[in-house]
């Protein structure tokens, strides 16, 4: 089976046995059909033209004629009638559901439905197992399990002063005092603490700029 | 051609090819062609026959019928005028 996609006859004769043409275009084209596999016709548009059928396929419309002269016209004009319609396409409809597929198998249902519900419960085993189980069992060999974060004690909590905005206040004028004041810090090593202000003046007067010093 | 004399077919289903009727009656009977040698009916008669196609036949009828159904209809009229010998 040749399949054409896509493409534009126009003034041509084409032989479409046992062909498939999708989204094809046939301008002016003569349609020549021999009796070999029916060809299949998906998206196809159609302007001008004619059929011709030959070798085995002109029998068809001369049995259908035989029988409209002999008597049988009301069958062959509901033979017309549905290949007008293009209800006698078999080939181009979507094949038919399978009846057994259809209707009501509520046993089948039930079946289906309890296999897939086992199918998800083992897979939810298996997650369980491996992200609970194995690596208790195997990875820490069995050991007790103990929780990822302990809440500490109330006792072991560091106090703090039931009025902490004054204390705050205190350190920080503690704090300021000490920039402002002479103090030894260390009497027998010679260190001793003096204001920021004093400092400075020191550092200018001296002219060093030289940090750390 | 096999020929078959004044038989009245009914409720039955008939292999019409390479066959010849005379003056049989088909009542209620499917005629099935599958494209061969066109049959011959003589002095016969018809009531409610159905028509089966198979092989050659029902393949050239799916071909009419799917120009149809792809908006060729035309295609389908010719072969309509035809066996009505209308043109």
């Amino acid at each position: 089976m040749a399949t054409f996609q896509n493409e534009i006859f126009e003034n041509k004769e084409v032989v479409v046995d046992d062909n498939r043409y999708e989204g094809c275009a046939f301008y002016n084209c003569t349609m020549v059909y021999r009796g070999g596999k029916a060809p299949e016709f998906i998206r196809c548009s159609f302007r001008g033209g004619k059929v011709q059928l030959e070798d085995d396929a002109v029998r068809t419309p001369r049995y259908l004629g035989t029988l409209y002269v002999s008597g049988a016209s009301q069958a062959v004009e509901g033979v017309l009638a549905r290949l007008k319609s293009g209800t006698l396409a078999d080939n181009q409809r979507p094949v038919a559901c399978d009846p057994v597929n259809t209707g009501t198998h509520y046993g089948r249902l039930g079946l289906y439905s309890a296999v897939f519900a086992f199918v998800i419960f083992v897979i939810i085993g298996l997650f369980w197992f491996g992200y609970l189980i194995y690596p208790t069992q195997q990875v820490l060999g069995g050991e007790e399990t103990r929780p990822l974060s302990e809440e500490i004690p109330l006792e072991v909590m560091p106090s703090l002063p039931l009025e902490l905005q004054t204390v705050y206040d205190g350190m920080t004028e503690s704090q300021l005092a000490q920039n402002d004041s002479y103090a030894w810090l260390d009497a027998d090593n010679g260190a001793v603490r003096i204001p920021v202000s004093a400092a400075i003046e020191l550092l200018l007067a001296d002219g060093s700029s030289d940090e750390g010093e | 051609m096999e020929t078959i004399t004044n038989k009245a077919f009914r409720d039955e289903s008939v292999v019409v090819d390479d066959k010849s009727f005379a003056g049989c009656s088909f009542v209620d009977v499917i005629l099935v062609y599958s494209g061969g040698v066109l049959p011959a009916f003589v002095n016969c008669s018809f009531d409610d026959v159905a028509l089966q196609f198979e092989g050659t036949a029902a393949n050239t009828l799916r071909f009419l019928g799917g120009l149809s159904a792809n908006g060729f209809p035309a295609a389908v009229e010719n072969i309509s005028n035809t066996v009505r010998g209308t043109k």
